[in-house]
């Protein structure tokens, strides 16, 4: 095939593209000043408590290096919580603590840290070598997010999260993003985790890919993610779409988990999603704008 | 749709306006204007060829300096075997350019080309020329330019001698000068062949310019007058020609030029076609060894007339960034390519979808090796050095430091390294670690960084992906700007920046797919859509 029938083929699918993403989606979508509402993981807490949407809890900030002596003082008591950069993005510096052995801290992959290794992830944190452009940073701990058991079969480590792309506050696809080896238990599809396209209306997974590439069955465990019913469905839904009014973008992705206990929590939700979404679903964004478009048109 | 015009509504404006002042120009002649206004515009070239041997390997060129009623622009260094860089001097009017071997190569033939074109007679010299002129013609300094000098005897008994017979008679200062150049204008000339110091001119009664200029510098100091030998071209014709030498003496505040040879005295009589290039008994080269073989070429480009002709002459003229001093048209040149390499960056960037190690990291590093002799040495030292960087780097990860003081560490270990380059490079005589001092330092470092940061997040194989681009992209950026005539157009017609602002324009509003998606797309061409 050569480059304008691939060209063309890709438009006639209505994929969405980086450039037209990056100009059309962010720069015409996205108001620049809404952008500190979803830039900061704790500005994005802030605003799902004034929404009344449901949030992993924030157990404390730190935001320079003198504080860091308060690290331990913080993290007493707790047996399992999350580090992570408050502008950090694609998943960059995130520690996941699962419990403790003695003085050690337990990884999800099964790692055992020092405090001192803690203080160091911080200190880089703090440093701003994760966040966005590299400015200076806040860490943030967090209340770490147990998987709800039905994902046990289809998730490597980590917490798999449902990805919803919205667009007009719409939801127009949606994923399940499933850690794997590879990604190290983090749910980044650039890292090679496992994108698991969402039927918009039932909520079960029809479609999978990872590292561009289609796949049926979890590499790592080896069940198949075909026909997976994610759980709350249309709780899930709701929550996105509250978020993006509130949020007032017109191209956002909210990133969703399921906990045991509390259900859907809204983790975070990014300005500039990427477009992996479209090879998750078999299906361009273009194409869903257009459907959306045309509905919203529709409806007066 | 509404930026998106806009985007190209303004591009075209602006290829409007590039091409509206490029026509105007053309046709007012505007374009062809270069500097301030002379009587004629000269093109000298200058072709040498020697060896340069592999201690100092160097090769010092002396430049001919802009001032007075002279303005060199345009100037142009090539050669094949040898890379060129402008020397800092503390005088600016002293300006020198140094020869360096390109590659290990042992001490082979090489081949250099200068040239350059100048305004002679200017009527309305710059302010950086007129500065020039006051360094270079300042009072000579005690026991400068009086004492003898090799080739130059005048203390020799037969000089001085002569000089009291010649002078017997002349009362005043300027008596006595004219008197010495009189007694010396009326020897007999002879072609350059050999060169004959003051005392054997004087002895034979006949000699060259240069021996006659240096008889005349001699009689001239042996009376205590300060006096220096100049050496130039005389612009005329379209010829070959080699360097003629006359003199100057001090008087009165002031230098007098006088020429023994063709018997012009005096400011007032002294032609304006004459170029100096050598002021002082200097050489040309210094550091060749054998004595280099060199020819000079001299042909008139325009009649650029005497003062502007019209108003849009005048605006041209100071328009022109031909009307810069020499040190300034290069540093211009520079910068003129500095957008083109952003936006083959952004070509890359945008529509072929290739990632580097930041945004205009790679066009610095391209227009770093302009030299496209340097740039297998530079690729080679810059992949090494990120390579060993990376390693320093994982060594460092193990101290857990602050980022800003392993930062630090990290450029402190990286010059570390370059310093054991340039150590053993001098040691065997590779010429390839000169290059080190083009290199872009803290981009490096910082490439080094970013190159560890891709590889603990996304993978080896992603981050030598990343080296690998911003490889392609350096490399392409000096392949595109690196042929001379690149930055000639740009220093003739800069302009031409609109045009490239326009593509910028237009490229930031470009919405097709990238190269690298049409493949990573690639599940969706051999299935289709899902659900269509």
């Amino acid at each position: 095939m050569n480059w304008w029938t691939r060209f063309e083929r890709l438009r006639q699918l209505g994929v969405l593209g980086m450039n037209c993403r990056n100009t059309w989606c962010i720069l015409d979508l996205n108001p620049r000043a809404r952008f500190p509402l979803v830039d900061g993981k704790l500005q994005t807490a802030d605003l799902c408590r004034r929404i009344d949407v449901p949030t992993p809890e924030i157990y404390g900030l730190l935001s320079s290096h003198s504080t860091l002596r308060r690290l331990p003082e913080l993290l007493a008591g707790r047996t399992d919580f999350v580090l992570k950069p408050n502008h950090g993005a694609a998943g960059r510096g995130v520690l996941v603590i699962i419990g403790r052995d003695g003085r050690r801290f337990l990884r999800h992959n099964g790692d055992r840290l020092e405090l001192d290794d803690l203080r160091q992830q911080a200190s880089e944190i703090i440093s701003g070598l994760y966040s966005l452009g590299g400015r200076a940073d806040e860490l943030l701990i967090q209340q770490r997010v147990v998987p709800d058991s039905t994902f046990e079969r289809i998730a490597f480590q980590g917490t798999p999260d449902v990805r919803v792309v919205l667009y007009k506050h719409v939801p127009a696809l949606a994923m399940l993003r499933l850690p794997t080896r590879t990604s190290q238990g983090r749910a980044n599809l650039h890292q090679g985790a496992i994108g698991a396209g969402i039927d918009m209306a039932t909520g079960i997974v029809h479609r999978a890919a990872c590292q561009n590439r289609r796949v049926d069955i979890h590499p790592d465990t080896g069940n198949t993610i075909l026909g997976f019913q994610v759980p709350h469905w249309n709780d899930i839904l709701a929550l996105a779409r509250r978020a993006s009014q509130a949020i007032d973008m017109g191209y956002l992705g909210v990133d969703i988990v399921i906990d045991r206990r509390q259900g859907p929590l809204l983790l975070e939700a990014n300005a500039r999603p990427g477009l992996a979404i479209q090879i998750a679903n078999g299906q361009g964004l273009l194409q869903r704008f257009a459907d959306i478009d045309r509905q919203l048109e529709n409806v007066p | 749709m509404g930026r998106t015009w806009r985007s190209v509504i303004t591009a075209l404006f602006l290829v409007g306006i590039s091409l509206g002042i490029f026509f105007v120009r053309r046709a007012t002649q505007g374009a062809n204007i270069g500097g301030p206004p002379g009587d004629v515009t000269w093109k000298v070239t200058l072709v040498a060829t020697g060896k340069v041997g592999a201690r100092p390997g160097v090769l010092t060129m002396a430049l001919p300096p802009d001032f007075r009623h002279q303005h060199i622009f345009d100037e142009r260094f090539e050669s094949k075997e040898l890379l060129h860089r402008m020397v800092k001097a503390k005088d600016p009017a002293r300006r020198h350019v140094a020869w360096r071997k390109a590659g290990v190569a042992g001490d082979a033939q090489a081949r250099l080309t200068y040239s350059f074109l100048c305004n002679v007679g200017v009527r309305h010299p710059t302010m950086a020329m007129l500065h020039h002129a006051r360094l270079v013609d300042a009072t000579p300094g005690e026991g400068v330019a009086i004492k003898p000098a090799p080739g130059i005897e005048s203390d020799h008994a037969e000089v001085v001698h002569t000089a009291r017979e010649i002078v017997a008679e002349a009362a005043t200062l300027e008596d006595r000068i004219k008197a010495c150049f009189d007694y010396v204008a009326q020897l007999e000339n002879e072609p350059s062949v050999d060169s004959r110091s003051a005392l054997e001119c004087l002895r034979a009664g006949a000699g060259n310019p240069g021996s006659k200029s240096r008889l005349l510098v001699a009689l001239c100091r042996s009376q205590n007058i300060p006096a220096r030998l100049v050496g130039g071209l005389i612009l005329s014709g379209n010829k070959e020609q080699d360097l003629h030498y006359w003199a100057e003496a001090w008087v009165r505040h002031r230098w007098l030029p006088m020429c023994p040879t063709y018997q012009h005295f005096g400011q007032r009589e002294f032609p304006s076609n004459y170029l100096v290039w050598l002021l002082g008994d200097t050489e040309l080269f210094r550091g060749s060894d054998p004595p280099w073989k060199r020819g000079f070429l001299v042909q008139a480009v325009t009649d650029s007339g005497a003062a502007p002709s019209s108003l849009a002459d005048s605006v041209w003229q100071h328009l022109s960034l031909y009307s810069l001093r020499p040190a300034e048209q290069h540093v211009v040149r520079f910068l003129l390519l500095l957008p083109l390499a952003a936006l083959i960056v952004s070509l890359f960037r945008t529509v072929i979808g290739v990632y580097t190690y930041g945004t205009f990291g790679p066009a610095l590093l391209g227009l770093a090796f302009l030299d496209l002799k340097a740039l297998r040495w530079g690729l080679a030292i810059f992949v090494a050095t990120v390579l060993v960087g990376w390693a320093m780097r994982h060594l460092l990860d193990r101290f857990h430091l602050l980022l800003v003081p392993r930062t630090a560490a990290l450029l402190t270990l990286i010059v570390g390294f370059l310093l054991l380059v340039i150590v053993l490079g001098s040691h065997y005589g590779i010429s390839g670690a000169q290059y080190i001092s083009l290199f872009p330092l803290v981009i490096l470092t910082h490439m080094v960084e970013r190159f560890w940061t891709v590889e603990v997040e996304d993978g080896t194989v992603a981050s030598f992906k990343t080296l690998l681009g911003t490889m392609v992209v350096a490399v392409t950026v000096s392949a595109v700007l690196s042929p001379p005539a690149a930055s000639q157009w740009l220093l003739h017609y800069p302009e031409t920046l609109g045009v490239v602002l326009a593509a910028e324009l237009l490229l930031g509003r470009y919405t097709g797919y990238r190269l690298s998606e049409l493949y990573r797309f690639n599940e969706f061409l051999r299935n289709g859509n899902a659900r269509t």
